[in-house]
């Protein structure tokens, strides 16, 4: 039996609007949240990714399914009711108080002694490293000083949960970097149950244990980074886990756990999916730093030949663009080594595109089912 | 930047500060054109402003300190009286009166006013310009003639006393009119807008995610409301409370027209001297008087709301 913190079961949530009529922002999603875990909702926009959010946090209730927090259903509990705490995506700051009583807020609403207000609001500004900034308006503060108040300000109730609404979106990509290592940090020290919501995928895989990717209202995938990376259930969470090539093949044998699949004239192993039988259309995804480029063909895994038409140095690796099968276009990325030649191909050059038996991710076929 | 600030400084204060590396701009910021360019665009406003508010106020000071001769002329005196018997016991019940009116109107229009800024800011939608325009179409007509509509719906034989009658909801019809409530009524009525625009442009511009945060920390919608929303309105709220109340505590046309001989407030008295007794001096005391309070009314409710918003 796992420990859920936070449990979706069957919600949807719909919302009318002038334009498209009845929209499901949130179809049917079940999911389950560990206790202490740092869990992502991953998607682009409109997704449902915020309203799933917004109904484990109580702004938001669902019109069917239930949410339970610590194994209470909640679903129409309102949020003040609620021991879940939220950093909003534009902090929500209250401008007219100061650092200390934005934090305060919530212990104060809560009737907590003075005392005790003062040594908990201390401690969350030394967590969130914005000592001696009590007294400062929050309006003075940087966007990334406002954040930390956010942070501070929602911690400091020691909530069950702390719900993250794309809390990085506002930030420079080097201030970015440096809150997802402290929201790591904290999470760690505090112990605390996270749920972020992003659209970032590097975001989403550096910081995670858990992600669930989302689209058009419902769960496409849940797992861990690595999971969802190496072996993505759809075209679309593989798309949108950074790049990968696709390849339309069709389905020649199915043999203990390896699948023989055609494109052309070509035959490649890969590893097999369930419910895909032999003679189906299907599709596979290799991602770029899983192909090699060689000159001669390398028969440990699979390879078909190709032609290079682009290469792109990009700092830590070159970006090699590769014709095959008469007018696909593949994409490789060598690292840049410090024993490899440089630079290794040419636009022009005739090669093999290799890839080891276990490195693609077999799809079923997007044709078929978009 | 910082150079250019500091010799605009220096230009507007007039010093002679040691010579400084000037760029083109700051040379610019010192010439003579420019300073005299300021004098002469000041000069329409000096003049507008002296004429018709300086010289008038020191003529209206001056001439509180007159008496009417038994010949109906005005003497100058260089007396007090006049003020002495503004508070005295014969007339300080009108001042009180006028105050305590101006405070129920501005009570009422902040209660009738501030839902309404509340409702049209959130919940308003594409409708906002409508609604608002609808606060402001009284406007469009004279406030005499809107006060005189008043009497026709108030009177004893009007139109609130028909229809109550009719639905059997009393007896007997009420006497509404001349009554002080008939001059709150008027009150509240002619100064609601003024109290709605500021409220409304102030809860326009907040941050209704404030709420949201509030309600996940733990606040009723009850708290919510006066620990964030309220204090965060309170510009909106000290606007709205010097428009309504400073204008209606001089105001004379609605006790004229809707109040009776008991409720004459302190704009009646002052046009009764000006215009029925021809005691200029004894009206002239009372307006500033009058004037007197409202700055002080303003000037306490600056301090205490601690915005200077208003004044910018």
């Amino acid at each position: 039996m796992d420990d859920w913190v936070v449990e979706l079961r069957g919600v949807t949530r719909q919302f009318i609007t002038r334009q498209f009529g009845t929209v499901k922002a949130v179809d049917q999603i079940d999911l389950g949240i560990r206790r202490g875990e740092f869990f992502s909702l991953l998607g682009p926009s409109g997704c449902g990714k915020t309203t799933t959010l917004r109904l484990i946090a109580g702004f938001e209730e669902p019109d069917n399914g239930q949410v339970f927090i610590n194994g209470e259903d909640v679903s129409v509990l309102p949020p003040f009711k609620r021991k879940v705490n939220t950093v909003f995506q534009r902090y929500a700051l209250f401008p007219h108080l100061d650092v200390f009583e934005n934090i305060a807020f919530g212990l104060r609403r809560s009737g907590t002694a003075d005392d005790v207000i003062e040594k908990k609001v201390r401690e969350s500004l030394d967590l969130v490293r914005l000592s001696n900034m009590e007294r400062r308006h929050v309006q003075s503060l940087s966007g990334g000083q406002q954040q930390r108040v956010a942070l501070a300000r929602a911690l400091v109730n020691e909530p069950e949960v702390l719900l993250l609404d794309e809390p990085m979106a506002a930030l420079d990509q080097k201030l970015r970097r440096e809150m997802q290592f402290e929201l790591k940090r904290i999470q760690k020290t505090t112990g605390i149950t996270f749920i972020l919501v992003t659209h970032d995928q590097e975001e989403a895989l550096t910081m995670s244990d858990s992600v669930a990717v989302l689209n058009t209202g419902h769960v496409e995938q849940l797992g861990t980074p690595r999971d969802i990376y190496d072996q993505p259930s759809s075209r679309f969470v593989a798309e949108f886990m950074g790049t990968s090539n696709f390849l339309p093949v069709r389905i020649s044998s199915v043999k203990n756990g390896r699948t023989t699949v055609k494109l052309s004239d070509l035959e490649f192993l890969v590893p097999s999916r369930q419910g895909l039988q032999e003679g189906s259309a299907a599709e596979i995804s290799i991602r770029p730093e899983r192909l090699r480029l060689t000159h001669e063909a390398d028969a440990t895994g699979n390879s078909m030949p190709g032609r290079v038409t682009d290469a792109v140095f990009m700092g830590a690796c070159t970006r090699f663009t590769v014709e095959v099968d008469g007018k696909r276009l593949l994409t490789a990325e060598h690292q840049n080594l410090a024993h490899s030649p440089h630079p290794d191909f040419t636009p022009g050059d005739q090669v093999w595109v290799n890839w080891g038996h276990s490195s693609a991710t077999l799809l079923p076929s997007s044709a078929v089912s978009p | 930047m910082a150079f250019d600030y500091s010799a605009a400084v220096d230009a507007a204060s007039g010093l002679q500060s040691t010579p400084k590396p000037t760029t083109r701009k700051g040379r610019m910021w010192m010439s003579k054109s420019r300073r005299t360019i300021g004098f002469w665009l000041a000069l329409p406003f000096v003049l507008y402003i002296t004429t018709f508010f300086i010289i008038p106020l020191l003529s209206v000071c001056f001439m509180s300190t007159e008496i009417v001769s038994d010949m109906d002329e005005l003497v100058p005196a260089y007396t007090l009286s006049n003020y002495a018997a503004a508070l005295s016991s014969q007339y300080l019940p009108i001042l009180l009166r006028s105050a305590l009116y101006a405070a129920l109107t501005t009570v009422l229009c902040l209660g009738i006013g501030y839902p309404l800024a509340w409702f049209i800011a959130r919940h308003g939608g594409r409708h906002k310009t409508l609604y608002l325009l609808l606060v402001m179409l009284p406007f469009w007509t004279s406030y005499l003639i809107r006060i005189f509509a008043w009497m026709t719906i108030l009177q004893t034989e009007g139109v609130l006393n028909n229809i109550l009658l009719y639905l059997h909801i009393i007896s007997a019809p009420l006497d509404i009119l001349n009554s002080p409530i008939s001059v709150i009524l008027g009150l509240t009525y002619g100064f609601l807008p003024f109290a709605t625009l500021p409220l409304y442009a102030t809860l326009e511009k907040l941050d209704f995610g404030l709420l949201e945060a509030a309600a996940d920390l733990g606040s009723t919608p009850r708290k919510a409301f006066f620990h964030v929303i309220l204090p965060l309105s309170l510009p909106g709220i000290t606007a709205a409370c010097l428009l309504t109340f400073v204008p209606a505590m001089g105001d004379f046309i609605t006790p004229e027209l809707l109040g009776g001989v008991d409720t004459m407030m302190v704009g009646n008295l002052i046009q009764q001297q000006y215009l029925a007794s021809f005691n200029w001096p004894f009206g002239a005391a009372l307006s500033l008087i009058l004037m007197l309070i409202m700055l002080s009314f303003i000037a306490l409710f600056l301090k205490t709301s601690g915005s200077t918003e208003l004044l910018a």
